[in-house]
Formats: structure tokens, sequence, C-alpha cells
């Protein structure tokens, strides 16, 4: 395999740009209280809220409510928006913090479990215990278990797409700093994997 | 491997973000090293295997819960609240609780003290009559006092022929004529030597005793 192909084959970078006059228009309305018009951008939105919440939580049940507690909390603070830029990438800031108050509550609620489990429960570990048809829900897993600002990074320019200098502006970081928590993402996430090879042979 | 690279190193590499210089050497050292291409080549199918997780499509009923559960909440959020909710934020509005107790205990303070002031003032003997001292006549002048004439203003009583009469007896002390808040009545008492018999009578707007 030739070493270029490797790196050639990354992701497409997404432009930001204008705000359309319409977007802006919805925006103003909603803020004053339109409900409708705030209907609208959930509508525009929520197919990506959802999703980046699936694969930051590795949970489709917890993303749903995740991406229900991210559009109440956009409503709740709507007024705070400053409608000249995208509203997608205040979205995705709201979801990034949303599903990181939704993994605290999971490992607490992890925890308690692990406390009170009774010692004839099996192990939840996922790579020991699910069948190797759920490679996938594995990788969510695994995607899920790292910790919150290597998840974000990982997310948003791996999966996502975005530009490192895109995901360190909604992640209020550098581009240094995003580069190295991907970099250290993409080596425990191949570990996971090896794992899970390991695990299926 | 014992190269002097990392992990990381590679995982930058191979989604080409580092600097072109440092690409090129990478790219040289891997096509000579197996063990850093192994790892290479590791990480890239890792990372296939990640953008896999971009095809993932989301059922149509998901968004339609979502949808469906947001706007619900948000209807209820803005459904008007109780009749005796919106009477208690119609009496505080804009007020927080303890600014609201402040301004009653404030208004029932002011209250009270008008109601003293006004208590006070009520308590006070409503007396506009205007005090003649002149000598008194005797007990005996007193009680033979003829009417005094219509015409006579209360103070010009002492003028009047009737006071002037009582005020030439020798044994009275003191006169005093009073009218209170009544125009056409007038009240005369009458001091005599013994301080335990004091005369009143009362006269009306026609000099008429009554």
């Amino acid at each position: 395999m030739e070493v270029a192909t490797l790196w050639m084959s990354g992701i497409e970078p997404k432009r930001e740009g204008a705000v359309p006059v319409e977007i802006t228009a919805l925006l103003e309305r909603a803020i004053a209280g339109d409900i409708s018009a705030f209907e609208q951008i959930l509508k525009l939105h929520q197919r990506r809220v959802l999703m980046l919440s699936w694969r930051l939580l590795g949970n489709l049940d917890d993303a749903q409510d995740s991406a229900q507690e991210v559009f109440l909390r956009a409503f709740k603070y709507l007024h705070r928006l400053d409608t000249s830029k995208p509203v997608e990438a205040w979205l995705v800031r709201i979801t990034i913090n949303v599903c990181r108050d939704f993994g605290r509550q999971r490992q607490r609620r992890q925890k308690l479990e692990s406390e009170y489990r009774s010692p004839d429960k099996t192990d939840l570990n996922p790579f020991t215990d699910v069948a190797s048809g759920e490679k996938r829900e594995m990788l969510r897993q695994a995607i899920a278990s790292l910790p919150h600002k290597e998840r974000a990074a990982f997310v948003l320019r791996d999966i996502d797409g975005l530009p490192t200098a895109e995901v360190a502006a909604i992640l209020k970081s550098t581009e240094t700093t995003v580069r190295s928590q991907i970099s250290i993402a993409r080596v425990k996430i191949r570990k996971a994997i090896e794992q899970l090879q390991g695990g299926r042979s | 491997m014992n190269c002097g690279y990392s992990e990381e190193y590679f995982a930058l590499f191979i989604e080409g973000e580092l600097p072109s210089t440092e690409m090129h050497d990478v790219e040289l050292h891997i096509a000579s090293c197996d063990s850093c291409r192994e790892v290479t080549v590791d990480l890239w199918q890792s990372q296939e295997f990640v953008r896999t997780l971009r095809s993932d499509s989301l059922n149509s009923s998901v968004l339609a819960n979502v949808h469906v559960s947001v706007m619900n909440q948000l209807a209820n959020r803005r459904r008007p609240p109780e009749w005796w909710i919106q009477t208690e934020r119609a009496l505080f509005a804009g007020f927080r609780w303890k600014y609201a107790l402040a301004g009653v205990a404030s208004l029932v303070l002011v209250c009270g003290i008008a109601l003293g002031i006004l208590w006070k003032l009520h308590k006070t003997p409503v007396n506009t009559a205007q005090t003649l001292k002149v000598d008194a006549p005797a007990l005996s002048a007193a009680i033979s006092i003829p009417p005094i004439p219509r015409s006579t203003p209360v103070n010009r009583v002492a003028s009047a022929p009737a006071a002037r009469r009582v005020a030439d007896a020798p044994q009275a002390k003191q006169l005093t004529a009073t009218t209170n808040d009544y125009p056409h009545t007038t009240m005369v008492k009458l001091f005599t030597d013994d301080p335990s018999i004091v005369i009143y009578w009362a006269l009306d707007g026609n000099g008429e005793m009554q």
C-alpha cells in the first residue's frame, strides 16, 4: 500500500459560509418568542445534533435525551445567540457541553451500579461479552469511553470531518492542543479495535 | 518501535496533519522500517473503520421522537399558569419576595403612623372658642343674666350687655365664654368664689338659653 494514499484519504474540510438572510430572520423571530420559527430551526439541525450526541455518547437512547436537552437549552439561551454567526456551531458547542454532563451522570450511575452489583452478574465490558456482529456498536462504546475533551475533538475532526481550526474554535482551544488530543485518541481507538479483533479471533 | 517516533506522531501523519517536510521524512522512514509501517497501517485501518460511522443513519422515528418531545416540553413551559399563580404574579410582578414583604411592611408602618396622628387629632378637644376673661359676676347675678341679643357674635359676648352686667358683679371671679364648631351655640362658663361651684349655660344662635 502506498503511503501517500494513507493521508490522501483524509477529510474534505467543511467551510463556514455567511449566515443566509432567511436563517437570520428565522433566528430573530425565534428570539422574539416565535415558537414555530424555533421549530423550523430544530428541524434544520436536529439530525446533526442527534448524530453528534450519538457519536459522543455511544448510545442512541442517551443521545435522544441529550438532543432534547440541547434544544431546550438552546431555546432558553436563544437571546444570547449572535445571529451573525452560524447557529450550527453554537448548537454543536451546546451539544458537547450537554454530552459532557450526560457522560458525568452516566459515570456516576455506573459507579453506583458497580458498587451495588451482585457478584453473580457478568462484567459489562463491551469487548468481552458482546457478540462480534456488534462491532460498530463496540467502536461507539470505545469512543464514548475516551476522556471528554479527546472524545469531542476526535468526533468533530475524524467523524464529523470538521477542519482542525474549526474544532479548536468550537472547543475554545488551540489547534496544537486539538491535534494532540486527536492523536492520543486515535492511538487509544486503534488499541481498542485491536482488542476487539483479538476478542473475535 | 525504537525509532524515536511515537504512535501519536504517526496518528497525525496518517491524516496528513504534519508539516510537509516532516511528512516526507516519515514517508522515507516507514518505507524502510517494518515495525513503524505496521503501526501506521494499523492506525490507518482503524481510522477507516472509524470513518464507517459517518454512514450511520438515523431512523426517522427517532428524529420525530426528539422533535415531538422538544415541542411538547416547550408547549408545557409556555402554557399559562393557574389563576392563583397569575394573581400572585400580578400582585408581586417583578418583585422578589423579600422586596415585596419589605414593601408591605413599609406600607403598614406608614398607615400606622397616619392613623396614630389622626387618632391624636381626634382626641384633642376641638376648641375653637375664644376665652373671655372678665371679672365674673356673682352667682346670683349669673343666674339672672338676660338673653343675649340675636346679632351678638361669639367674640363679642364680653361686650354684650348681659356679659357686661355679669362683669359688673363684685363677687364673681372669672367669666369664660366658649363656642364650639357650631356657630349658633355659645357655652358660658361661670367661676364663682367657691371653686367647687362652676356654672355652665348654653346659648343658642338667638341668644336664648338652651
